[in-house]
């Protein structure tokens, strides 16, 4: 107990010292399984995981689907998506802000990072919604908080690492996310809704569009919907792994890069070395994680925790209740990788003790995160969205994206009380 | 430009493109591995005789050889909420200390890896089908590692750089 609230303590010190999340992780792990076992101990553990990690078969997932993502990002398929939801919605009260959100789910996708959406959206759709008149809190709100949704809709990024971290399915988790994905969508779309309702004057509405155009705009968005399934479906059914679908689904943006003309020698090296180096650093985070993991392990924490905690084994709705709550207030001061890192080797037996499924704790993780994503005042996404809309102020936007963070606290609870809608879809999977 | 320049310049020329073009070629070559594995097996029942061990390998070989060049950049995952607030000269004492941290933890892991490969040479091992030499492996996943100590080093006496402003843009934008 004691060694490892010091191991925290250290961390936190070198992690304010900007010490990079890898090292500071990495270190407090192997200094304290030193300090539990010995110098030896934690040198060849460290060089063990090291390796191991460098050599996983089943983390090549990684640089596979960042790779389909940056493809699609600067295949310019944003624009199509858009523009397919503009015509279905647009002409609704705040349908601007709707479409933004529907299409950053469409966008989540095909690609697996909350902050790439967020960043292209906010070039995508602000312009038209400010063509529009919206007000800049909904614009704004809608699209930090619609990218959150890339991370929840398969592929994502943060599943594959949870899976990794918990040894859970990940090709399991990536299924668990689609039905609360589109809740998500649902429940953002309300909170725009509730937004125009408060404020008619905030979303006005566009011109309708002729059904025939409507249909004409699905036309470009098909072969991003044949690859999602592709490769979604193939994982669903089976036909093959995680590795292979996102093999099969980068190789896919590519040939769509590649008729799209949106690739030159210059751009394909470029997206190439750029996903290289997302991966090398997720990878180095990873490492640091894992010894820290380790150390964790080690000590009396996870039985103290387990000890305490079947105190309310009659009432383990409490316990997830108060791990949720624990997640949002972190989330909202924290880098949220880094939460996830270094919480979930302590929550993760606390929960599956309990009786709840691994996969059902990943997606309310992700959701936690997307929370995280959102919260002022160090939400990531708030950021990425202020510093693409320069003229709008930080204020603005933590005013507009609270709504949208209440939905997604309400998506969290929805799942938390009601499991299947996580667990039902992956429970047909072998 | 002084005497100390060289060797870093060095690094910016001839290192970081080298390293670059390493990691793109096996980046693309693990995507097409993979799709022809997959469609091989399905259509012409022939899937790529050792493909899981080279998607191990060309995966070991991505990561190790980005380090430097997330490192060079420094694009690693840092704590910097309290950058807007930090005075300069905490500033640049926090980046030397932090570089030096990590110089030592990197050259260390560079270490262990190297005796790992010793190790794994004396054993002869080897991966199950294609019998590649796994030592030669460890041998880069070490020297790779060893340039990522350096490219810290290298940064140590580079300007510290506040919270970079996150503009989504290529380097920032495709994290999680």
């Amino acid at each position: 107990m004691i060694e490892t609230l010091a191991g925290f303590a250290i961390f936190l010190a070198l992690a304010l010292i900007r010490v990079p999340m890898a090292f500071a992780m990495g270190i407090v792990g192997f200094g304290g399984v030193a300090y539990m076992l010995s110098f030896n101990a934690a040198s060849s553990m460290i060089g063990q995981i090291t390796y191991e990690t460098g050599m996983s078969y089943t983390l090549s997932v990684i640089p596979l689907f960042i790779l389909m993502g940056n493809f699609v990002v600067r295949a310019r398929l944003s624009d199509e998506i858009y523009h397919a939801a503009y015509c279905f919605l647009g002409h609704r009260r705040g349908g601007l802000a709707m479409s933004t959100i529907v299409a950053s789910a469409g966008f989540g996708a095909i690609c697996g990072s909350s902050i790439a959406t967020a960043a292209t959206f906010s070039k995508v759709s602000y312009p038209s919604m400010r063509r529009y008149g919206y007000a800049d809190a909904l614009a704004a709100g809608s699209i930090a908080a619609g990218g959150t949704l890339g991370i929840l809709i398969p592929p994502s990024v943060i599943m594959v690492i949870y899976g990794i971290l918990t040894e859970t399915s990940v090709g399991k988790l990536f299924i668990a996310g689609i039905l609360p994905g589109i809740a998500g969508t649902v429940l953002l779309c309300l909170a725009v809704r509730w937004m125009v309702w408060r404020d008619p004057a905030a979303g006005p509405p566009a011109e309708p569009h002729p059904w025939a155009e409507r249909w004409a705009s699905l036309r470009h968005v098909w072969p991003m919907i044949g690859l999602f399934v592709l490769v979604i479906g193939g994982i669903y059914v089976g036909a093959f792994t995680a590795t292979e679908g996102a093999g099969i689904g980068a190789g896919g943006a590519f040939l769509f890069a590649l008729w799209r003309r949106a690739l030159t020698w210059r751009v394909l090296f470029e997206i190439l070395v750029e996903s290289a180096r997302t991966t090398s650093m997720l990878f180095m985070i990873l490492i640091g994680a894992l010894m820290f993991a380790s150390f964790i392990n080690y000590t009396t924490m996870p039985a103290d925790l387990k000890d305490f905690v079947t105190l309310f084994k009659d009432m383990p709705f409490l316990v997830v209740v108060a791990i949720c709550v624990i997640y949002v207030v972190l989330g909202s001061a924290m880098e949220e990788l880094s939460m996830i890192l270094l919480t979930v080797p302590l929550f993760f037996p606390v929960v599956t003790g309990l009786g709840y499924d691994p996969v059902w704790f990943g997606v309310v993780i992700v959701i936690v995160v997307q929370i995280g994503l959102v919260s002022p005042p160090v939400g990531m996404n708030i950021f990425v969205v202020k510093n693409l809309l320069r003229n709008v102020d930080i204020v603005t936007v933590f005013r507009g994206v609270t709504p949208f963070m209440v939905a997604l606290i309400a998506l969290m609870a929805l799942v938390v009380a009601f499991p299947p809608i996580a667990t039902w879809l992956p429970g047909f999977m072998k | 430009m002084g005497f100390g320049d060289k060797p870093f310049a060095l690094f910016d020329r001839a290192v970081e493109p080298a390293l670059g073009a390493v990691s793109a070629v096996v980046l693309f070559g693990m995507m097409a591995l993979t799709c022809t594995d997959v469609i091989g097996r399905y259509f012409f029942n022939q899937p790529i005789y050792g493909a899981f061990e080279i998607t191990e390998m060309l995966l070991a070989l991505l990561i190790f050889a980005g380090l430097p060049l997330v490192t060079l950049r420094n694009d690693h995952v840092t704590v910097d909420v309290l950058d807007p607030v930090t005075p300069g000269w905490l500033l640049r004492l926090q980046h030397a200390a932090a570089c030096a941290v990590a110089f030592v933890s990197t050259g260390y892991l560079a270490w262990r890896l190297w005796l790992r490969a010793d190790t794994l040479l004396g054993a002869g091992e080897t991966t199950a089908q294609l019998k590649f030499k796994l030592a030669w492996l460890t041998y880069a996943m070490s020297l790779l590692m060893a340039l990522t100590a350096i490219a810290f080093l290298i940064l140590a006496f580079r300007p510290a750089q506040r919270a970079a402003q996150s503009d989504g843009s290529a380097s920032q934008g495709l994290g999680p």
